[in-house]
């Protein structure tokens, strides 16, 4: 069985780490909740890709744990951003805006 | 695979309970829908019987059944049928109170789940499973602006803390090349590579966050103020007791038992519970809100709980924080259950909102003020005697153990901050005892549901203070 792509660990371990910094810095940086989501995404598929190529280079051969994580991180990924969704539906709805900055009511 | 399977039922119980619930809802007629939140409680009440005659074991690698789980599982079931018991008396609403308790029912799915995983992916997913239901449950109230805000804070803040826990997990399975923490645990043995000490410390983000522990705490206040007090008592002890038992077999069986102590795993639990004391002790003084007195000061119960932790390894730092935990989940369901029928009553649960509740609700302003006692740590209540296991054990290991001081001077912070949070519940007793307010009739009649509720945690709150073989018995579950 060939897969297309590099074959070596580390270049999908640095697409991962690219991945995943890409996604801190949105969710770190971005203003529209949308878009803290979009950077949660980019998190969340940089650790499924980590979980896959882990488990497609081992030392001692393919061990299908990490591709079956790989897929669990996937669906409750999906099923994440389904409640995320709904939840800034929630707050759109009452306060016609998701920016984190103008929806602040919560404070002391 | 059928023995195996069996373990289950208690799981199982509460899956098909939700499906149940929300059937119900569609087959109730109008006006009656508020009976489903009736079925939720048997099935809370069946999963507790088919706990409490299951046997140990384990379901293949991914969840065991040990003594841990055993306590852990109608911890969760009890704190769940004491919320629903209270919710289905306060939430006066006949339609959507199903979905209200099916997202209930999952809640303790995923801390059933949680409590019992010895497996990154199941760990993984009863992490999950709970957070999208408490999710839901923080943003439950329709309309309410703070009520979907505390929503969309807790899931953007708990799906960064689970971004980052996936990101460690999946390191520590390429670094050591297992998912089931016995296999971690065995890698680890011989040595423990930096990189592999820092993907726990990224994969423990999660469980951090579920405690509210710091640096995982700062949403815990708008979330909790935000929130309704209902949806608060439930997601401020559930996960906690799930997180603390998931916490303590992991680090059971990955940390070798030579790296525990004076090593850095050890020292990284003890600075997260001295900085949680010390953020939780002086923050909560400067809100004026309760639910957020609440929430700061649940930062500050967390850290002590893991302050009992970081005394491990051995059997009593465990059942000092079961203990504790016990202690402070009786206490904080039934704070909140008085605050859930203020804030009702008066709009919200803001200090200025509060005086005149003692005219209007003498007996429950009185139950109110006994459960801030009990978590401030006032004797002979519950919260005392929990305090001063913890205390014990810290200074146990502080004075006794080589290498191991600092835990005398994170003991003493422990007392420092019990002085200062104790202040703190004292301004919420104040605003609803002391201050003056125009005259206000009587109330009527509370519910007998939310009697109930309040009096099961009176009487815990007064009877495990009183139950001075408490740690020894809990540490003869444990070790039995």
């Amino acid at each position: 069985m060939s897969i297309p792509g590099p074959d070596s660990l580390s270049a999908y371990l640095g697409v991962a780490a690219v991945l995943f910094s890409a996604g801190v810095l949105a969710m770190a940086t971005r203003r529209n909740a949308i878009g803290v989501l979009l950077g949660l995404e980019l998190m969340l598929n940089a650790a499924a890709l980590q979980f896959a190529a882990y488990g497609r280079f081992r030392a001692d051969g393919l061990d299908p744990q990490g591709q079956t994580a790989a897929v669990f991180v996937i669906v409750v990924a999906a099923a994440e951003a389904a409640v995320a969704l709904a939840l800034l539906f929630a707050v759109y709805r009452t306060s016609k805006d998701v920016d984190l900055e103008q929806t602040r009511e919560l404070r002391s | 695979m059928t023995g195996e399977l069996s373990h289950l039922l208690p799981e199982a119980t509460l899956a098909v309970g939700v499906l149940l619930v929300l059937v119900a809802d569609m087959l109730l007629p109008a006006g009656r829908k508020a009976s489903a939140g009736l079925l939720g409680v048997v099935v809370c009440f069946g999963a507790l019987l088919a706990a409490a005659v299951s046997q140990r074991g384990s379901v293949s690698d991914m969840l065991a059944l040990d003594a841990l789980a055993q306590l852990a599982r109608p911890g969760v079931l009890l704190a769940t049928i004491l919320v629903l018991v209270a919710g289905r008396a306060a939430d006066g609403r006949d339609d959507g109170h199903a979905a209200w308790v099916a997202l209930m029912l999952a809640l303790a799915l995923g801390a059933l789940v949680t409590a019992g995983s010895t497996n990154l992916v199941s760990l993984y997913l009863g992490l999950e499973v709970m957070s999208l239901a408490g999710y839901a449950l923080a943003g439950w109230k329709a309309g309410d602006r703070r009520s979907a805000e505390a929503g969309m804070k807790y899931v953007l803040f708990g799906g960064a803390a689970s971004g980052l826990m996936l990101f460690g997990m999946s390191h520590i399975y390429g670094l050591t090349g297992h998912l089931d923490f016995a296999g971690i645990g065995a890698a680890l043995a011989t040595d423990m590579p930096l990189p592999v000490l820092a993907a726990l410390i990224l994969a423990g983000a999660g469980i951090a966050y579920k405690l509210a522990i710091v640096p995982f705490h700062f949403y815990a206040p708008d979330v909790y103020q935000g929130a309704p007090a209902l949806a608060v008592a439930a997601l401020g002890t559930i996960p906690k007791i799930a997180a603390v038992a998931v916490l303590v077999r992991a680090i059971s069986l990955t940390v070798p038992d030579t790296l525990v102590p004076p090593t850095a795993f050890g020292l990284a639990l003890a600075l997260a519970a001295i900085a949680s004391l010390l953020v939780s002790a002086f923050t909560a003084v400067a809100s004026r809100d309760a639910k957020r007195i609440v929430a700061f000061s649940a930062i500050g119960h967390a850290g002590t709980v893991i302050l009992a932790l970081a005394c491990m390894p051995g059997i009593m730092p465990v059942a000092a924080a079961a203990f504790y935990l016990a202690a402070y989940t009786v206490a904080n369901i039934g704070a909140l259950v008085c605050l859930a029928v203020f804030e009702r009553e008066r709009g919200s649960a803001a200090l200025d909102a509060l005086p005149g509740a003692m005219r209007q609700r003498p007996w429950l302003t009185a139950a109110l003020c006994l459960f801030l006692f009990s978590l401030a740590g006032i004797p002979p209540l519950a919260g005392f005697l929990a305090k001063w296991g913890v205390l014990r054990e810290a200074l146990r290991v502080g004075l006794g153990e080589a290498g191991r001081e600092h835990m005398t001077v994170a003991a003493l912070i422990l007392l420092a901050s019990t002085a200062v949070s104790a202040w703190s519940y004292l301004l919420i007793v104040r605003a609803a005892v002391l201050q003056p307010a125009p005259e206000q009739p009587r109330a009527a009649r509370l519910a007998p549901g939310l009697v109930a509720v309040v009096l099961v945690c009176a009487i815990a709150s007064v009877g495990l203070g009183l139950w001075l073989d408490g740690f020894a018995s809990i540490a003869r579950a444990l070790g039995g």
